[in-house]
């Protein structure tokens, strides 16, 4: 019987899996999100009660990698039921509190990965990324989340949400230690059609420190009224740190930012609606076969084994994909995401480096937004346009606010733009203490 | 946007979900709010704009056509739930 675990709930099974290898990270605990198929330990069970008998056949790519590269893995982390969520309030377990005040959501939708590494119950950890589940919750719980490049890591052996628009994310304290783990599990992968051929460089080599010369554009969409204003100065100052370090730093404009959410509110749904199909209570997970017929198999496992929120967006997707509603809604929305790409590749032929916040506020209460999903989905406003895009993101510590909450800066790179990405969040890190701050667990 | 008792049917049908009446209720609620937000995409001029279907910039990655796996039926069925020997057993399509 899967239950939550963890002084935060940032476990959905304690299980470990020694390591298979010595290499990068030979010494480091990893979290693992409970999206990520393990064979031979514990279910997975994507937090939802439909896999909760799920045991894996294979073990995703990923976790093969950390573990040949001598990494421990300690256990699942909870997470949002199918990565759907900002709040990690979904979980069909329970939810995760956050370690830096437990009154307090973690975001997610990959919140026990980032409160687990937040409050050390593991070094590192694996999470999704599918409009910003790994940078958000990484902002809230004031660690380091990376989204690479869509294609630079392998989705083999991890639960399927949104195929066009998922990477599997990192959470680390430092940057360092992002830069490492990317190391290990970036790479074309023959099992992933969707992985990139191309050289992975040598990421932790690029983290020198010198940033002099590199331009970085603040876009103005990002900077709107509705943001908490301690966020916005606490990233006013992050590119001021920079510009003191010699980066050239400007305004930038990309004007299609506020059709993201609504672009990636159809498109995710729809992949979604698509991808957990494949949930009947046919060939594995939870079954219901107390009707008559197959089509009752299908309604009652289905209906009693998906929780809220994944039967939400199935039903947008539903509907966005049905005949009559496609070219209204899932054409446009695909067309609206190539004004989006469309964006960023000009912006990019004037700056390295994008620099935004990661979300438009501190952690808030659990219970607070829970009644109103659209309200959640609004939490992702800063993120979704570079999974729309394709492009890689990572959220760094930047502060706290007054009530002692982390602030999270997110800066984005073109696609296959890693190395500098990774340098200039290096180099920022180290020009503060944010990220040996330890959460002294108010309320907790 | 507001979606009609029928259409919330419809697409629950479609989605082989069974839901209460007051499911229902509320997801054509949820639903409609949802869908009233989005249709601010339609301020968007798209007419000669090619859609986006993925971001690789990749065209048909294809693997040789090689057995690479051994059988694993044994280990695979044992998840499944209701088998005969080895097949998958489902449930009449339709009512007697």
């Amino acid at each position: 019987m899967t239950q939550v675990s963890g002084k935060y709930g940032e476990f959905l099974s304690e299980a470990t899996i020694a390591p298979a290898g010595s290499g990068a990270l030979k010494g480091k605990t990893v979290g693992l999100k409970d999206l990520l198929l393990t064979a031979d330990i514990a279910p997975t069970t994507a937090a939802s009660k439909i896999l909760e008998p799920f045991q894996a056949p294979y073990q995703a790519t990923v976790v093969e990698k950390i573990l040949a590269a001598g990494a421990e893995a300690t256990g699942k982390t909870n997470h949002d039921e199918f990565g759907m969520g900002t709040s990690n309030e979904n979980s069909a377990y329970g939810p995760v509190s956050n370690p830096w005040d437990m009154s307090r959501v973690p975001g997610g939708s990959s919140g026990g990965s980032a409160a687990g590494v937040a409050a050390r119950s593991f070094d590192i950890a694996l999470g999704t990324d599918t409009g910003g589940s790994s940078r958000q919750p990484a902002a809230f719980c004031g660690v380091v989340g990376l989204k690479p490049t869509y294609g630079r890591v392998s989705r083999y052996g991890v639960v399927a949400a949104a195929s066009s628009l998922e990477q599997v994310g990192i959470f680390s304290v430092d940057v360092a230690d992002a830069a490492k783990t990317l190391q290990v599990i970036a790479g074309q992968d023959p099992r992933d059609a969707t992985t990139v051929d191309r050289p992975v460089p040598d990421y932790p080599a690029g983290l020198t420190g010198d940033v002099k010369g590199l331009r970085i554009g603040l876009p103005k969409e990002y900077f709107i009224e509705g943001i908490q204003p301690e966020v916005a100065a606490a990233v006013e100052q992050v590119a001021d740190d920079l510009k003191a370090a010699g980066v050239i730093v400007s305004e930038v404009s990309l004007p299609h930012t506020k059709y993201g959410i609504a672009a990636y509110y159809i498109i995710m749904p729809a992949e979604a609606s698509s991808n957990l199909a494949r949930y009947d209570g046919i060939r594995y997970g939870h079954s219901d076969q107390s009707g008559e017929t197959l089509e009752d198999v299908y309604l009652d496992s289905r209906s009693s084994g998906l929780g809220a929120e994944p039967k939400r967006r199935i039903m947008l997707g539903t509907y966005a994909l049905s005949a009559g509603y496609y070219d209204a809604y899932y054409k446009k929305a695909m067309q609206v995401r190539t004004l989006i790409r469309e964006d960023f590749d000009q912006v990019f032929s004037k700056v390295d480096l994008l620099l935004t916040p990661t979300a438009p506020t501190t952690a808030f209460k659990l219970g607070e937004k829970a009644d109103d999903p659209l309200e959640l989905y609004l939490n992702d406003v800063f993120t979704v346009s570079a999974n729309l895009a394709g492009i890689p993101g990572i959220s760094v510590p930047c502060g706290f606010d007054k009530a002692g909450l982390p602030i999270g800066m997110q800066l984005m790179a073109p696609q296959w733009g890693e190395e500098q990405m990774l340098r200039a969040a290096h180099a920022y890190e180290q020009q503060h203490d944010w990220h040996t701050k330890r959460p002294g667990g108010k309320n907790g | 946007m507001k979606l009609t008792k029928t259409e919330v049917e419809k697409i629950a049908k479609l989605a082989r979900l069974k839901l209460s009446d007051e499911e229902i209720s509320t997801y054509q609620g949820q639903l409609s709010d949802i869908l009233g937000y989005i249709d601010q995409l339609n301020e968007v001029d798209t007419k000669k704009v090619v859609p986006t279907a993925q971001v690789t910039g990749q065209t048909n990655s294809l693997a040789d056509d090689e057995v690479a796996n051994e059988p694993r039926t044994e280990e695979l069925l044992a998840g499944v739930p209701s088998t005969d020997g080895d097949s998958i057993q489902v449930k009449a399509v339709f009512k007697d």
